[in-house]
């Protein structure tokens, strides 16, 4: 081949590439979407005029930059209508941001990844909204989305995310924190009660059972059953029987007057918050306290005595 | 015509004239001014021999590597007007060229496969000097010049490397920088770095790094060295490059003379004429010499017809670089639209990539650092490369087949250069391909999530069996070939020889204790409680 051929050819090939480079360039994916919103909202402006004006809007890269966070959210530049009321119930990515958040909630000033995550830099479909690789801040979906919340709203009860204030709940009541640090304010909470004084509170064999797994006798308590084995709850609950409280131990024993009890058990009604009938297989009585059914087995009488 | 006249008022205007200063080069005259009056065109003769142009014979190479950093440092600056070196905005730049920049995924994708394209084109013209043999006398230096310029376009790469605060950059540049720490003497992990007081916080790591960590002030210091000093400094050597070319003779040829056999030290055709015998004269008035000389009348003098075989390079050398210019353009243009530049997550000292592969010119070293300690593997062996690289011209004692591939002429020089460089690309092929998590051995089929057993039990040899292990290899392997190959010795003289033999011993030691590591599981040939080899 002559030089002068390969230079023909050589020469083509860089036109064309920069065509294509060009061509690449100035049809953004974003483009696309804009231009379709732009078409939508005339459609939806009854003024011909104005409805004209608005379809006409030139294609404009947008994003919302957080000056203190040095991050730029590009999600605006296909969800442009996110907080255009004429948009409501248009379908993504058109449509006004669903709900009173937006209200409350400057994404102006915040932007969207603060919440929604996602890579927020991106200007294309896949680069925002898919796992993207080595962006460890995938888009929230589904129930998720109300994760980031509780950034801001360290509240156990968090408006409108209902999943959220239930998985706040659940790790304050079922005692996680016991064990998991979370955190959070709830580390270094005392998940149990004090175990000051058990040796005059409850009887020795019902505290071996007890620790042998406590969901026998408590099925909503908060302690987990550890597998101990038999020597090591004997062990444990020896040595916790010598933990004693002076004063009930130094109360007399008194002999007390069964049905006055009893008649006084239903003058005071007891059973609005504790449990203390069992009728035909059900059980009577609230759930505020705790079941006294087998509060025989469990409590020395002095300490009952003492706490009533 | 009236376009003519146009043409003829514009050709003719003060304006024209003062920037092209003379005619289209169509005649001998006005083609020689277009060279020697263009300051970019002069750094080629007005002439050059035909055999200069035969594209097998330089492949361009060198011309590529110089487009390949205009190219580099045009991107560069561009890159440079959206990239601010501060640790935490570094990243989100990276993440704007690529989403917000127009054309930003272009420009640093051709910046990316630019730099690996000049790494690839700046070995492959090394290896092409050496197969012609270009470096005899007088071209010594420049050969020297050049294993410098190698160096430091490494080290523009590995400085470059650092900037987009990703994984792939902290963590490369750690490795990099932790192996500096094990230099002798004046690293902090490196033997003998008690004897001058060297901590983490004044060896040698911590300079490249300006402190203890790799964080901000590393990066505005490989900031600094990436975008000004390493390229003005390859900018001048290069100059030199060029200009030592241009007064050894051009590009180099065989010898005419049919006397290759004869001894002769001067191998090329070199414009210089053997220095005339000085004058004596103790009372004469003191005179200097020219190069130039002042001539009354136009800028040329001195009309020479062009011999049989030589053309003039405008425009025969010059359309022809023209061409391996847009040929160059056209393939990174292609490698930039098809490929982007790698990006991984946001720099975190907290989490470490398993593996963490440096990029392929330097995951060599990485694999050699399976096989010896950190300052043999990562200071050692490659300043004994880089030294024995630059000394071949003062070692090679053989005068035969200079300026052409003739192989047949120098087997000894092409076999062991050509059994380096295969060392090394194995090394490289090893380390891309082989290693998996924990730099263990994982075929290509094998699934990486799948552990594999990286600590084997090793035992080293006693030190005196090593001690004595090591002075028998140097010492048979110094003293055998003088006794088998005695012209070779004597051509060579005992210092070269010496040199020589000790470079190919440690060249050949390399796989030797490669081989002996993973056959026999030999750690170290000698232990001693300072250092270990």
């Amino acid at each position: 081949m002559t030089l002068r051929v390969y230079f023909g050819i050589a020469s083509l090939a860089i036109l064309v590439l920069c065509i294509i480079n060009y061509s690449v360039e100035y049809t953004p994916e974003w483009k696309h979407w804009q231009r379709q919103y732009y078409a939508l909202l005339e459609t939806k402006i009854k003024d011909p005029d104005r409805a004209a004006s608005a379809g006409a809007t030139p294609l404009e890269f947008k994003q919302v930059y957080n000056q203190e966070l040095g991050v730029a959210d590009r999600c605006t530049i296909c969800h442009a209508g996110v907080d255009n009321t004429l948009m409501d119930g248009a379908p993504n990515p058109f449509k006004a941001y669903p709900g009173n958040l937006l209200s409350s909630h400057a994404y102006q000033q915040i932007g969207c990844t603060m919440c929604h995550q996602g890579q927020g830099a991106a200007t294309t479909v896949a680069d925002a909204h898919d796992d993207v690789r080595h962006w460890d801040r995938p888009l929230l979906r589904g129930d998720f989305v109300q994760a980031t919340c509780t950034k801001c709203h360290q509240e156990d009860d968090v408006p409108q995310a209902p999943v959220l204030s239930h998985g706040k709940r659940l790790l304050h009541e079922l005692g996680c924190v016991g064990c998991h640090k979370t955190g959070t304010a709830f580390d270094g909470e005392r998940v149990g009660p004090r175990l000051a004084g058990i040796g005059s509170k409850v009887s020795r064999r019902w505290l071996n059972r007890w620790l042998m797994n406590p969901r026998d006798y408590l099925p909503k308590s908060k302690m987990p059953n550890f597998h101990l084995l038999p020597q090591a709850a004997n062990a444990l609950a020896a040595y916790l029987m010598t933990f004693r409280d002076k004063k009930i131990d130094s109360m007399p024993a008194r002999e007390g007057d069964y049905d006055a009890g009893d008649q006084l058990r239903r003058e005071s009604y007891c059973v609005d918050c504790h449990v203390t009938l069992e009728r035909a297989g059900k059980l009577v009585g609230g759930d505020i306290g705790p079941n006294l059914l087998k509060i025989g087995n469990k409590v020395n009488q002095r300490w009952l005595v003492q706490f009533l | 015509m009236a376009s003519k006249h146009l043409t003829d008022r514009i050709t003719q205007s003060q304006v024209w004239r003062s920037i092209f200063r003379h005619g289209a080069p169509t005649t001998p005259r006005e083609r020689s001014l277009t060279v020697v009056s263009n300051f970019f065109l002069h750094i080629h003769p007005v002439s050059i021999p035909r055999h200069a142009l035969r594209y097998r014979f330089t492949w361009g190479l060198g011309g590529i590597a110089f487009l390949l950093f205009f190219i580099l440092v045009l991107t560069g600056i561009l890159l440079t007007f959206y990239y601010v070196p501060d640790v935490h905005r570094a990243y989100s730049d990276m993440k704007d060229l690529r989403f917000a920049v127009p054309f930003g995924v272009f420009l640093r994708n051709v910046h990316r496969w630019s730099a690996h394209a000049m790494v690839l084109v700046v070995i492959l013209h090394m290896a092409r000097v050496f197969y012609t043999a270009s470096y005899r006398k007088p071209r010594e230096f420049n050969w020297v010049l050049g294993v410098g310029l190698a160096v430091i376009t490494l080290l523009l790469s590995f400085t470059g490397y650092l900037l987009p605060w990703d994984q792939l950059a902290y963590w490369a540049v750690t490795v990099g920088t932790n192996m500096a720490s094990s230099t002798p003497l004046i690293g902090h992990a490196g033997p003998f770095h008690h004897l001058l007081g060297v901590r983490i916080d004044n060896d040698v790591r911590f300079m490249m790094l300006g402190g203890t960590i790799v964080g901000q002030n590393a990066l505005i210091r490989f900031y600094v060295l990436h975008c000004m000093a390493l390229p003005a400094i390859f900018a001048i050597a290069v100059a030199v490059h060029f200009w030592r070319i241009r007064k050894d003779g051009g590009i180099s040829r065989p010898a005419r003379s049919e006397s290759a056999s004869a001894p002769t030290t001067v191998q090329f055709e070199s414009p210089r004429e053997e220095a005339e015998p000085e004058e004596k004269t103790p009372a004469g008035p003191p005179a200097r010499y020219r190069l130039l000389a002042y001539v009354r009348g136009p800028t040329l003098s001195g009309k020479q017809d062009l011999a049989e075989d030589e053309v003039s390079v405008w425009p025969n050398l010059v359309f022809r670089e023209f061409l391996a210019g847009l040929t160059v353009i056209a393939v990174i243009w292609i490698l930039a639209i098809q490929f982007n530049a790698p990006l991984e997550e946001h720099a975190n000292p907290a989490v470490t990539p398993n593996p963490a592969k440096a990029p392929w010119y330097f995951v060599g070293l990485q694999e050699l650092l399976a096989y010896f300690d950190p300052w043999i593997a990562g200071v050692m062996i490659p300043s004994i490369v880089v030294f024995g690289l630059a000394a071949i011209p003062y070692l090679d004692g053989n005068d035969r087949g200079g300026g052409e591939y003739a192989f047949g002429q120098r087997k000894f020089a092409v076999t062991v250069f050509t059994l380096g460089i295969m060392l090394w690309f194995s090394l490289i092929l090893v380390g891309l391909f082989l290693r998996g998590p924990s730099w263990a051995w994982y075929w290509p089929w094998e699934d990486w999530t799948i552990p594999k057993q990286t600590v084997s039990v090793t035992w080293n040899l006693p030190t005196l069996w090593g001690s004595l292990g090591l002075v028998v290899y140097f010492g048979l392997g110094l003293w055998l070939p003088a006794i088998l190959l005695p012209e070779f010795r004597k051509k060579l003289g005992w210092p070269r020889y010496v040199i020589t033999m000790v470079l190919l011993l440690l060249m050949i030691a390399v796989p030797g204790k490669i081989l002996l590591r993973l056959t026999l599981n030999l750690k170290y040939i000698l232990h001693t409680p300072w250092f270990n080899i």
